[in-house]
């Protein structure tokens, strides 16, 4: 999988080299005693910030070399391994460069930040190594153009098949299609409850009031047809009932499947809608941080 | 609304079909979505994307918040329609063509067949970023925040502030720039204003700002002296001294290394100054105590009355007090000899040493307070009251001389008879033993007595005493100083009380483990305990023994139980 192998990379160079830069930055915590109090003031304190925010600013420049196709400055993918890796050493750097003085100030509100984009990014890995193979999995029977064109065939057959039936279940057949949720705001992504609906109504001689149900995962609509079968009146109805009520399982199965592709691709992309904004604004802090201590110094 | 919906169908062959449908309702929708009054397929196509209506002022199109179509080659939101007009949506194409009788509205479509089914997926929402979410925006927002909490608001306060403006404290300010809470008493002190100590921006805390306050605060080492040095200019305060340091107050870094940094370092790093090495508190790394005594100096004799007295630092091994006084520790703490007269028990170390009020060392040792009340200045045993003044050997001589003038002068100053003795009646001791004129009966009395006091068992027992061989009495005899060294050790803070109890041993005895006062029989002897002693609790490791000693009265008290001593455990920075 090409995920994993983003963790695997080179045989996870990266991931030797981030441990080597920890190890290297308790070494260095360590030697501050004495008169230097360990704090971000004293001159492993400066070094160990150093070399945080110049991670911070190499790893923020992903996002430049991914968008940078014609780069040959390492592979994309390289860049990804090391920023994964030099990212979560960077918990630690900044955590001993703090010395684990926090406080109500501008300090802490970088290091929070970077705890926030850090943690967001580690979402984003698990997100990466798993989700991928589940929509592939998801796809087996067709990627999302595929099911959506089946979906569009799936209703015209259904929309020329209930004009042939009585009227009942010509509404409740066309309702159904017209109120079909799909997708909908980020909690309906994320979650995908259904909320389709279709109007269900008596036949002509019980003559009850049509009613909006509930229609979740197209079963209500399914039972509604089916249900049909053992009282249709004409003989001449139940081959279309039959055929009406096939295609509604099929539509049924190809909703499943849109759905579950629309909710593992929303939460596949939800942690860059923290990761991004919060990196920019972690660049901004970090800017801030550096002044105004030095403004104060 | 009744439209007419005519599809035209290009067939490959070059023909053209019209498939003629109607419409009748208020409201002709348009979307991708199922159930539109015409659904077009596309993905820039939305599930409801525009409406077409009729009302008395014409036909108009609307489209849904956010969507455009082309109209006439333009895009636009909402427009009136006329007849000629095209519409383009995606690559479908609708035109309004003139309506026949019986219609309000007709519209040739021209259905773009190339667009796959697939496109319905543009009828959904079905990818994050077509909801509200969004990155650049939300980056915005936060680095808007960022810059207006962190640096904006904390500016306009400073500036305000530096006007004399009062700000509500409420509004965040240059506190949010600390890396740490304050100690309180600098809080207290600065009020939470940050330039009262950062003076000058991208500067370091300046000293002369810390002095402003600290007017007091001397230097370890004057300037002229640390010149002599290898050591560069002198640290700043902020070396030892670190603010901002909260949760664990570090005001002030006691750690050895800001001594030893110095102190650790050969002699020869001292040019000039004699200053011996010391790298911790063992026996190793701290050179034996050195006391200071109080010395009669060179240039005036050695007994004299007024001999100029300075403290001289010398080893401890030798030392010899000087203090003009005769005492034996070892007499009075010997229970056979010496009793309280309060309640005849042995003598206790804080009857004549009492704590100072700090608990640090002790109050001096005064006649008034620790002698008197064994050793009255009695003098005659027929007057057990009357006691001789302390303190000036003149003032006694004139005392003794007023009373035996009274008492051979004026008959009524005769004494009642309280002491059981053969005598003359009506006579006393002295009286009787002289005949002559009762002035020279009064001075011979008084010589007798100043000679026993001065010279035999009086002022003699304690001091030391100059016979001059004065002709005039007064004159004759005269006491040397006592000079009691308060401090043999000024350079080092013991706490006495911290230490009252050493072991199992407490009160006198805790005391007599350290001063061996029990088998001093001389003023002369120095009880000061040397380094030695110290080391048997203490080391430069907590745990540890500070090294391995010859003394035999270092032996550790528990091994392994050290307690660690730092440089300041004793030594302070700033001399006082």
């Amino acid at each position: 999988m090409i995920h994993e192998s983003l963790l695997k990379y080179r045989n996870a160079r990266f991931l030797w080299q981030a441990l080597a830069l920890m190890v290297l930055s308790i070494g260095l915590y360590l030697t501050q005693g004495g008169v230097r109090v360990p704090s971000g003031g004293t001159w492993q304190g400066y070094i160990l910030g150093t070399i945080g925010a110049l991670l911070i600013v190499w790893l923020a420049l992903l996002g430049v070399r991914k968008r940078a196709y014609a780069s040959s400055l390492g592979t994309v993918q390289g860049w990804t391994s090391a920023h994964v890796y030099l990212g979560s050493a960077l918990l630690l750097v900044a955590t001993l460069h703090s010395a684990g003085q926090f406080g109500w100030n501008v300090h802490t509100f970088a290091y929070v930040l970077m705890c926030l984009v850090i943690l967001s990014g580690f979402v984003g890995v698990y997100a990466y190594a798993s989700i991928p193979q589940w929509i592939s999995e998801n796809h087996a029977g067709g990627n999302r153009p595929e099911l959506f064109s089946e979906l569009f065939a799936l209703n015209r057959q259904l929309q020329l098949l209930a004009v042939k039936s009585e009227a009942a279940i010509q509404l409740a057949v066309t309702s159904s299609i017209e109120r079909t949720a799909i997708g909908g705001d980020v909690a309906a992504q994320l979650f995908g409850r259904d909320r389709s609906r279709f109007i269900r109504s008596g036949t002509a001689s019980s003559g009850s009031e049509a009613v909006l149900s509930g229609n979740e995962d197209q079963q209500q609509i399914i039972d509604f047809v089916a249900a049909r079968l053992p009282r249709a009146d004409k003989a001449a109805e139940v081959p279309n009932l039959h055929e009406l009520v096939l295609f509604l399982c099929r539509r049924q199965s190809v909703l499943r499947r849109i759905r579950r592709d629309i909710r593992l691709r929303a939460w596949l992309q939800l942690w860059l809608y923290v990761h991004v904004p919060l990196s920019v604004a972690l660049l901004v802090a970090l800017v801030v941080h550096i002044l105004t201590t030095f403004m104060y110094w | 609304m009744d439209v007419l919906l005519r599809e035209v169908r290009r067939r490959t062959d070059g023909t053209v079909e019209f498939h003629d449908t109607e419409f009748a309702g208020e409201v002709l929708t348009i979307g991708s979505g199922v159930g539109q009054g015409i659904q077009l397929l596309g993905l820039a196509v939305a599930a409801a994307h525009a409406r077409i209506a009729s009302s008395p002022a014409g036909i108009s199109i609307a489209c849904s918040r956010g969507k455009t179509v082309n109209l006439n080659g333009g895009e636009t939101k909402a427009a009136a329609l006329s007849v000629g007009d095209v519409i383009t949506l995606a690559s479908h194409r609708l035109q309004l063509i003139e309506a026949p009788t019986g219609f309000d509205l007709a519209l040739e479509i021209e259905v773009d067949h190339d667009i796959d089914p697939s496109e319905y997926e543009g009828a959904f929402q079905t990818d994050l970023r077509q909801t509200w979410l969004r990155k650049r925006p939300a980056a915005w927002a936060l680095i808007l925040l960022t810059v207006v909490v962190f640096i904006v608001a904390p500016l306009v306060v400073v500036t305000l502030r530096s006007h004399g403006n009062v700000v509500p404290a409420s509004i965040p300010g240059d506190g949010l720039w600390s890396s740490g809470p304050l100690s309180m008493a600098h809080q207290q002190a600065t009020g939470s204003n940050c330039s009262a100590c950062h003076r000058v921006m991208f500067e370091r805390v300046r000293d002369v700002d810390c002095l402003g306050c600290h007017r007091n605060v001397a230097d370890h080492v004057p300037e002229g002296h640390l010149a002599l040095t290898k050591f560069g200019d002198k640290p700043r305060c902020a070396t030892c001294h670190r603010e901002h340091q909260e949760p664990v107050s570090h005001l002030i870094v006691a750690d050895n290394s800001g001594c030893t940094g110095c102190h650790a370092q050969s002699p020869a790093a001292f040019g000039s100054l004699k200053v011996g090495s010391a790298s911790a508190f063992s026996a190793a790394g701290h050179p034996e105590f050195k006391v200071h005594l109080l010395k009669p100096a060179a240039s005036t004799p050695a007994d004299s009355m007024d001999a100029e007295w300075k403290p001289e630092v010398s080893g401890l091994a030798g030392a010899v007090e000087n203090s003009r006084l005769v005492f034996s520790h070892q007499q009075h703490l010997d229970a056979a000899r010496v009793i309280r007269n309060s309640d005849s028990e042995p003598l206790d170390c804080t009857d004549c040493h009492a704590p100072d009020v700090d608990g640090k060392g002790f109050r001096p040792v005064t006649m008034k307070d620790s002698c008197v009340s064994c050793h009255e200045l009695t003098f005659d045993p027929a007057e057990p009251t009357r006691q001789l003044p302390h303190g000036k050997s003149r003032e006694v001589v004139i005392a003794l001389q007023e009373y035996f003038a009274r008492m051979f002068v004026d008959p009524d100053a005769r004494r009642p008879a309280t002491v059981e003795r053969r005598r003359i009646p009506g006579r006393t001791d002295a009286e009787s033993r002289c005949a002559g004129p009762p002035a020279a009966c009064a001075r011979q009395a008084t010589t007798r007595e100043v000679e026993t006091q001065f010279a035999v068992r009086g002022c003699i027992t304690c001091h030391q005493v100059i016979d001059t061989r004065s002709r005039d009495i007064v004159e004759r005899f005269q006491v040397v100083p006592v000079r009691l060294t308060s401090d043999f050790l000024p350079n080092a803070h013991f706490r006495h009380s911290s230490h009252r109890i050493q072991g199992a041993l407490t009160g006198s005895a805790a005391c007599l483990s350290c001063h061996d006062a029990g088998k001093s029989r001389r003023t002369e002897d120095l009880l000061i305990p040397g380094i030695g002693k110290c080391l048997t609790c203490h080391g430069d490791q907590p745990g540890g023994i500070g090294g391995s000693l010859s003394a035999a009265a270092s032996k550790p008290v528990n091994p392994g139980t050290s307690v660690r001593l730092g440089c300041a455990g004793c030594h302070g920075y700033h001399p006082t």
